[in-house]
């Protein structure tokens, strides 16, 4: 493994390598950024201009994508409370409200340094765990799935907002929405009303971009009207610096890594999990959980970190096991493809030079993200803020609709969108939570075929599904997540309680 | 939306009705503009061929011919199989057209299309199904696996890449052949199924021989026989279900169609094209380095071919439909 890194390196450095990383980090970067575009679009329109390029130049491109695109993500979250990508959605809970104060360009410096800690701790474990983690990998059947499944959802009690019966009622809706489409288990068509357009289901990007990017373009709106260019400004701080106060976020970033790569290993659930789970913990484990949600620059490490954590460690499978852990590392698979790269056992061993410096160029470009995203993205994207809304929202809009036409060249898919910025911007007028529904359409469709597959498997005996010790961790940890916080509530009761007595 | 998908049909109809005015300037003409290319699925498997045999197909058509190659996704390949068929029949549109999943779409929903809606160009691969196990599972041969079966009925748990796919209507044909009761679990993927039967969650696999070949070398799993009438180059030491007194054949086909009423000099410019991209030693080489199972069948013989396979599935349809 030393052998095959150290061989590789020299070719990840060839100066067409080195440009191909820095490409790909910046077009990542603003891939992510845009609402409706993300990774796996950006790198499915690269792969057909890679079938000329040395595989080199075409994966470095890839790497930068990928770990651009994710850090890009938490621009807009930060800023207009835009997820970028649905990964980034964790990221809106404490940066938007970090940008409201004024610390924008705080919180997307410490977006960007906790993708880059995520993205490279995740890339050191590609390079260096790879073996052990499959053996984990394999562990999992559907059972297991299914109660991984569930454990993301358990992490829905921190998403539910003031009024938990809202909360799920949002994330009903959610799974809801997961059913749509023929279902995988027995064939039948569900709420697809004839539709071919229905069948395959419902696009977790189209549905993301509709309930989240339309209802703060139509809040821009009502706000040009209120209001004349250039009144009531946002407050822009000047930040403290790209590394003020890093050691703090140590903690976080080794918590939330350890997440990310423990989801990505897992095939299914992907980065929008990872940094769900994350900010779970976060939250669970601070002095201060009633800080979060307010901007707390914490919450924002730990998504961040979370999401960016899971892109390394999600190509653990799809290159030795040739099963692609999320939309984008499928999308990285069929680029592999395209040149030849099978993956599987011999990888390898036929292609050592290739896959080792892919796996340089994970990191590599972790850490251009720094430079890239830190120095430069922070400053420029900040001003976004500065724009009058009567000129920003229509460019938003428009970005959408082309972002949403593009995930899969279907104009159905933009008026699913419009339906469903309606349906969001009703919602955030009555108070529903956004996120429960993101949630639900990520994780119902995982959770309901995993456990059906399980039930054929047990053929009656239901018990099976609890029979292995992986599944009892987990059901562990589910209880562990649910009633923890329950506990410690009680707990604080009796003793407000106590004085008064 | 249905407003002006009427349209598209409508058009495509005025199309077929039009081309006897049309056609000896076009067929001359041809190509004078960019063709289209659609590939039903997204980056990977159908789409490593187009991308392969493009360039290919651009250089023995001639007159400067230019490919694009544009992937239309979704709904099983039924949305890309749909515009293929749907598109105007002038020569400028032409597709992947894989079987049997066009095939099977037609009786599952309304499908725009017929078998009668395409001209065939030709076959290109044949993914061949086999059925894999764990390296330390107890069956050692198919043999050992049926009579397990046989003795407890649907106990054996057999995983697909997907309900309806080419490897389901596979399971199904050799459960029939070797006379046995299975319990099949649809997972989201071929790698998926090829996962689990490593993990030890499932008793073994059906998927594409192919895409088992590094894992067998390894020694990851173990192949029990693949259901072709000769043995994978790749693995020779795999037997055919055949050999071992189980007659079954089944995979999946990939070939090139276009929308039916295709001007005829067009057509042949088509096939002709195709024959000698399939003869170019330059694609075979491309073709061996990309691990395609290469398998021609010039326009008639696919016809034929697929014909029969059509048959055979609406009497399976009737019979055992694979889904409700």
């Amino acid at each position: 493994m030393w052998d095959g890194l150290i061989h590789a390196l020299p070719g990840v450095f060839a100066w067409q390598n080195v440009l191909a990383m820095i490409v790909g980090v910046v077009g990542g970067i603003v891939i992510g950024a845009l609402p409706g575009l993300s990774a796996t679009m950006g790198i499915a329109v690269l792969i057909p201009l890679t079938f000329g390029m040395e595989p080199l130049v075409a994966l470095g491109m890839m790497a930068g994508i990928y770990n651009g695109a994710m850090y890009g993500g938490a621009i807009p979250a930060v800023l207009l409370r835009i997820p970028g990508t649905p990964a980034a959605v964790a990221t809106t809970f404490d940066g938007y409200p970090m940008a409201q104060r004024g610390d924008a360009a705080r919180a997307l410096q410490i977006s960007c340094l906790s993708s880059a800690a995520g993205g490279g701790m995740s890339a050191l474990a590609l390079m260096l765990l790879a073996p052990p983690l499959v053996l984990v990998t394999l562990l999992f059947g559907p059972a297991e799935y299914f109660w991984v499944a569930l454990f993301g959802l358990a992490s829905v009690s921190v998403l539910l907002g003031k009024d938990p019966v809202k909360g799920l009622i949002s994330a009903g809706f959610g799974l809801l929405l997961a059913t749509v489409g023929i279902d995988n288990v027995s064939g039948h068509e569900r709420f697809t009303f004839d539709s071919m357009y229905l069948t395959g289901g419902l696009h977790v990007v189209v549905v993301l971009t509709g309930l989240y990017a339309l209802p703060p373009i139509l809040m821009l709106c009502e706000d040009a009207a209120k209001r004349a260019a250039g009144e009531g400004m946002a407050v822009l701080r000047a930040s403290a610096g790209l590394f003020y106060q890093w050691t703090s976020f140590i903690r976080t970033w080794i918590r939330s890594s350890l997440i990310g790569i423990a989801i990505g290993i897992l095939p299914g659930a992907g980065g929008s999990l990872a940094a769900f789970l994350s900010y779970n913990e976060e939250k669970r484990s601070a002095k201060n959980p009633a800080a979060y949600g307010k901007g707390e620059p914490r919450g924002v490490a730990a998504a961040e970190c979370g999401n960016n954590a899971d892109n390394a460690a999600a190509l653990i499978p799809a290159l030795t096991l040739g099963v692609p852990g999320s939309a984008v590392t499928a999308v990285i698979l069929g680029g592999l493809l395209v040149h030849g790269l099978q993956p599987g056992p011999a990888l390898f061993r036929d292609h050592a030079d290739t896959v080792y410096g892919f796996m340089i160029q994970m990191l590599l470009t972790s850490m251009l993200l720094v430079f890239f995203g830190g120095v430069l993205a922070s400053r420029i994207f900040a001003n976004v803020l500065r724009i009058p809304p009567a000129i920003l929202a229509p460019c938003l809009l428009a970005l959408c609709v082309v972002g949403v036409y593009s995930v899969q060249d279907s104009m159905f898919d933009v008026y699913l969108m419009f339906g469903f910025g309606l349906i969001g911007y009703a919602m955030d007028r009555l108070g529903f939570p956004l996120a429960p529904v993101v949630l639900g359409v990520v994780l119902g469709g995982m959770a309901e075929m995993n456990l059906r597959m399980a039930l054929i498997i047990a053929q009656g005996d239901n018990w099976l599904l609890l029979s292995s010790t992986v599944s009892q961790i987990i059901i562990a940890m589910i209880l562990l997540v649910l009633f923890v916080p329950l506990i410690r509530h009680l707990r604080e009761r009796r003793r407000e309680q106590r004085p008064a007595e | 939306m249905p407003v002006k998908r009427r349209f598209i049909l409508s058009a495509s109809a005025l199309g077929v009705l039009a081309t006897p005015g049309i056609r000896p300037a076009s067929a001359q003409a041809w190509p004078s503009r960019p063709i289209e290319w659609i590939v039903p699925f997204g980056p990977g498997g159908a789409d490593v061929l187009a991308r392969t045999l493009a360039p290919f197909m651009e250089r023995h058509i001639g007159n400067n011919a230019r490919i694009g190659v544009v992937n239309r996704t979704g709904a099983g390949g039924e949305i890309g199989f749909t515009a293929i068929a749907t598109a105007r029949p002038d020569g400028y549109t032409f597709g992947n057209l894989h079987a049997p999943a066009f095939l099977t779409v037609q009786h599952e929903r309304q499908a725009r299309f017929t078998f009668d809606s395409f001209s065939y160009i030709g076959n290109v691969e044949t993914e061949t199904a086999s059925i894999f196990v764990a390296p330390n599972s107890p069956h050692g041969t198919i043999q050992d696996l049926v009579a397990f079966a046989r003795a407890n009925p649907r106990r054996l748990t057999i995983g697909l890449p997907g309900l309806g796919t080419a490897m389901h209507l596979a399971t199904l044909a050799f459960a029939r052949a070797a006379g046995i009761e299975v319990t099949l679990v649809p997972f989201a993927g071929g790698g998926l199924a090829r996962a689990a039967v490593m993990g030890g969650h499932i008793n073994a696999a059906t998927f594409g021989t192919g895409d088992g070949v590094s894992f067998v070398r390894d020694g990851q799993i173990r192949i029990l026989g693949s259901m072709s009438t000769t043995r994978s180059q790749a693995l020779p030491d795999a037997p055919t279900m055949r050999e071992q007194g189980i007659d079954v054949i089944a995979g999946t086909d990939r070939g090139l169609a276009a929308p039916a009423g295709l001007p005829p000099a067009v057509m042949e410019r088509l096939t002709e094209a195709l024959a000698n991209a399939m003869r170019d030693p330059e694609f075979l080489a491309a073709a061996r380095e990309r691990g395609m199972a290469l398998n021609y069948m010039p326009s008639a013989e696919f016809r034929a071919h697929l014909a029969t396979q059509a048959e055979e599935i609406a009497n399976l349809w009737r019979t055992n439909p694979w889904r409700q």
